[in-house]
């Protein structure tokens, strides 16, 4: 599309919709198009603004009385119809103005009704205007603060971190907390928008009103319910000269195990009590720790022999911090401080795999063992012990110079067939890479097929996890782009 | 239905006179200052006045003529219609001369005189006024060798066309420029019936009450529709469009039975064009035929342009997404 092909779309779609407007007897007025909804309840007029990213946003809806329609979860604090949500849409479907208004005639029909089949979205945050004070606040599991009394100390990146507490009388240490109250509102039907909604909803006993009017208090953090859907959203709070109390909302986040468990994954809650041994925490077997662990895996056993060197950084999880340590405790700190896993579930083995009764071990003392190391004699090893204490390994290796990924589930359970081959080392490229000493030479796989090998591995091994194999044997996978180019 | 509210705006520009809007004043005062600067003319107390479509802001692109109702209170009665003619060329030839190619610029006329322009290619036309009996109204010239005149009254039609645009929220000039437009695209210049005749009718039209609308295509197809039946009545049944300057008097339209016999038809061709084109669902379709009753202006240009995201030939462009089309193929609910 060029840009006069895009203003032409933009253009039509305006004007096509403005056409569908005049049709249905709305008029231009200076801030937008004036009409009646008629709904099944009666009739609203309403103004339609068409705002500067249309048609790639649905057009604004404000009845011309705003106080005529009742208030609900489906207005906005400025009184406009909340349409559609965010992600509820296929294709730009208002850009046709006869659809969109019998959208708009539906959403009175369901606000007459009491909108019975409603979505229930926490977003409360909407109704409130948002604070010049830019911080995030972060709470955790709320219920930690039955007296309600919390405070929030200021933390680096512009944090406030909640903490229990009250005001001292005297406060001199820690002048930049700022106090608050939790207040629980129970079931909203009704979004409160202001300070007096909010007051009504809270006991008078707390005497919230006092604190705040005494400056003991600035911040108060709202629980409520909507159907079975917890929510919460932190506002400042202050005096007006008036004798009101004025209302800001803060930008706010729940920092619990919950908020990122919510994010793992819906296998995540199967995984957590699953034991996995991960041998080779090189480039792969180091992405494949991570997602395990990101995916909800706590505990694990790491196995490796070598030792993180520069050369690895780019293909490795790990940064230029671990230079010099095991590769198996390099990733066991790695996680450990960054994925809150405690450090007493990781083990770690800083030797390669050496005899059978070390790999009947691992197998006998883990749900799943992930061979990564892409080595022939240990994954021989493991393949065979597995077979003779009948269990299963899962073993991944890049391939053919970095252009294929390859997993084999070791062995394949009742008697399936492996894998075919799909080795074609014969048309290896001609020049090889070698750092100085002896070793292999260096693989020219490149890092974001390492790191769609690991996903892919984590994806087959997560199916054996929850006893939902992807496929009996494993899976391989071309990620070649193109034909390499040889350097005369 | 089609109202291609920005399209009729753009026609609306693109008839409005350009240079001319600047020339005609220019070319309007030259006239006036030459006749002032007469001392005869000063005794009968020459008031020079702008009338005319250029003055009602009812001119379209080009603005041929630019009419100057040169007022003569004091005119002694003794003066007949050709005295003042010969006294008006005697002044203007004095002051303007001949052309580059040594043709006079002072034309005679029967009701006046016109004085060309050719830098600015338009004609500037004096008209001889005296008062008539009552006060209030003029007389012109009517055949000026024959000391004949005739009763006028152009600037009452200044201010009734203000008065009758206010009243419809300034619908009334545009629509009445539209209609001089569809005139001259379906007729052509210098057909029968004039520019003047179309404005007049569509006052009557605007008048009776029986024009409505909300926009200007609505103004538009309304007002055609009934401009296309008083020129019906007028050419069937010889019933005559009023001069609403002066109560009973009727304007006629100097034309064969043939000229009115084809003017009758294709007015009534575009309105019934119109009033598709304003039903029509497709905006390409509809932006067509108005394109074709508004023809080009006159710098030959088409007058009404197509909407966007449509060819020329109304057609819907290609690249216009339909609304059903997936314009992310990957759809909703996708993370990233």
């Amino acid at each position: 599309m060029t840009l006069t092909e895009y203003d032409d779309y933009v253009a039509y779609s305006r004007q096509h919709f403005e056409e569908g407007l005049i049709r249905a007897g709305f008029t231009e007025a200076d801030n937008g198009w004036r009409g009646t909804i008629v709904h099944p309840g009666g009739a609203t007029d309403v103004l339609i603004q068409l705002r500067s990213r249309y048609p790639f946003q649905p057009p604004r809806v404000v009845p011309l009385d705003s106080d005529a329609v009742a208030w609900s979860w489906h207005r906005e604090l400025d009184g406009s119809l909340c349409l559609i949500a965010e992600d509820d849409h296929e294709g730009l479907w208002w850009t046709e103005a006869p659809a969109f208004l019998e959208h708009v005639a539906a959403w009175f029909q369901q606000a007459a009704a009491g909108w019975p089949d409603d979505r229930p979205d926490l977003d409360l945050d909407r109704y409130f205007k948002s604070s010049e004070d830019a911080r995030l606040y972060l709470y955790d599991d709320l219920t930690r603060y039955p007296s309600g009394f919390v405070r929030f100390r200021p933390a680096a990146n512009n944090l406030m971190r909640i903490a229990s507490g009250t005001k001292p009388a005297k406060s001199s240490k820690h002048s930049k907390d700022r106090f608050g109250y939790i207040a629980n509102l129970g079931d909203v039907d009704v979004p409160p928008r202001s300070w007096d909604d909010i007051s009504a909803r809270i006991s008078p006993s707390v005497d919230l009103d006092r604190r705040i009017r005494n400056h003991t208090m600035e911040i108060v953090v709202l629980i409520y319910r909507r159907g079975s859907h917890d929510g919460a959203i932190t506002l400042e709070v202050w005096p007006t000269v008036d004798g009101g109390i004025a209302v800001r909302r803060l930008s706010s986040g729940a920092d619990t195990e919950a908020a990122k468990a919510a994010r793992s994954g819906l296998l995540a809650p199967e995984l957590r009590g699953r034991r996995v041994a991960v041998v080779g925490v090189g480039a792969l077997g180091s992405f494949i720790a991570d997602m395990l662990v990101r995916s909800g895996v706590q505990n694990l056993t790491l196995l490796d022999g070598d030792v993180v060197m520069p050369g690895n950084l780019v293909r490795h999880l790990v940064g230029p911090e671990a230079v010099g340590l095991s590769k198996v405790a390099a990733v066991k700190q790695h996680l450990v401080d960054r994925r809150e896993i405690a450090a007493a579930d990781i083990t770690v083995v800083d030797h390669a795999l050496t005899a059978g009764d070390e790999a009947v071990e691992l197998l006998s003392e883990h749900d799943l063992v992930v061979n990564a190391t892409a080595d022939f004699t240990t994954t021989a090893l493991l393949h065979v012990t597995a077979r003779a204490v009948r269990r299963r390994i899962i073993s991944a290796a890049i391939q053919n110079g970095g252009t294929s990924y390859r997993i084999d589930v070791l062995p394949p359970p009742d008697g399936a067939e492996p894998l075919p081959p799909s080795s074609n080392v014969v048309d290896q490229p001609e020049s090889e890479l070698f750092e100085a000493g002896c070793g292999s030479p260096i693989s020219p796989t490149a890092p974001y097929t390492v790191i769609e090998a690991a996903a892919a591995t984590v994806r087959h091994a997560v199916g054996l996890l929850v006893d939902r194999p992807l496929h009996p044997a494993g899976e391989t996978r071309d990620l070649s782009i193109g034909a390499v180019r040889s350097h005369e | 239905m089609a109202h291609l509210k920005q399209q009729f705006k753009d026609a609306l520009s693109s008839i409005e006179p350009g240079d001319d809007k600047a020339n005609a004043p220019e070319a309007h005062r030259l006239v006036r200052d030459a006749l002032e600067a007469d001392t005869k003319l000063a005794e009968y107390g020459v008031d020079p006045v702008l009338i005319g479509s250029y003055k009602r802001n009812v001119s379209i692109k080009r603005v041929k003529d630019v009419d100057v109702f040169v007022r003569l209170p004091d005119l002694p009665s003794d003066v007949t219609s050709k005295d003042i003619l010969d006294r008006f060329f005697t002044v203007l030839h004095a002051e303007f001369g001949s052309d580059g190619d040594g043709h006079r610029r002072t034309k005679r006329q029967d009701r006046s005189l016109q004085v060309s322009f050719p830098e600015y290619d338009l004609y500037v036309d004096a008209v001889p006024a005296r008062p008539y009996w009552d006060g209030e109204t003029w007389e012109i010239p009517q055949k000026g060798d024959e000391d004949e005149w005739v009763r006028t009254n152009p600037e009452k039609l200044t201010s009734l066309s203000s008065e009758m645009n206010a009243a419809h929220d300034g619908y009334y000039v545009p629509t009445v420029k539209l209609l001089r437009q569809t005139r001259r695209s379906i007729f052509g210049s210098g057909k029968k019936p004039g520019g003047f005749f179309i404005e007049v009718a569509t006052y009557q039209a605007f008048a009776s009450g029986l024009v409505s609308g909300n926009d200007h295509a609505e103004y538009y197809v309304s007002a055609l529709e009934e401009v296309s039946k008083i020129i019906d009545d007028y050419v069937t049944f010889g019933i005559g469009v009023n001069d609403p300057t002066l109560p009973g008097r009727t304007i006629s339209i100097r034309a064969t039975d043939d000229e009115l016999d084809a003017a009758k038809a294709r007015f009534a061709d575009a309105a019934e064009t119109a009033r598709d084109a304003l039903d029509e669902e497709d905006e390409g379709k509809a932006a067509l035929a108005f394109q074709g009753l508004l023809g080009k202006n006159g710098d030959d240009e088409t007058v009404f342009p197509m909407p966007p995201g449509f060819n020329e030939d109304g057609s819907k462009r290609a690249s216009a997404i339909s609304s059903g089309a997936r314009t992310v193929p990957a759809g909703t609910r996708t993370f990233g």
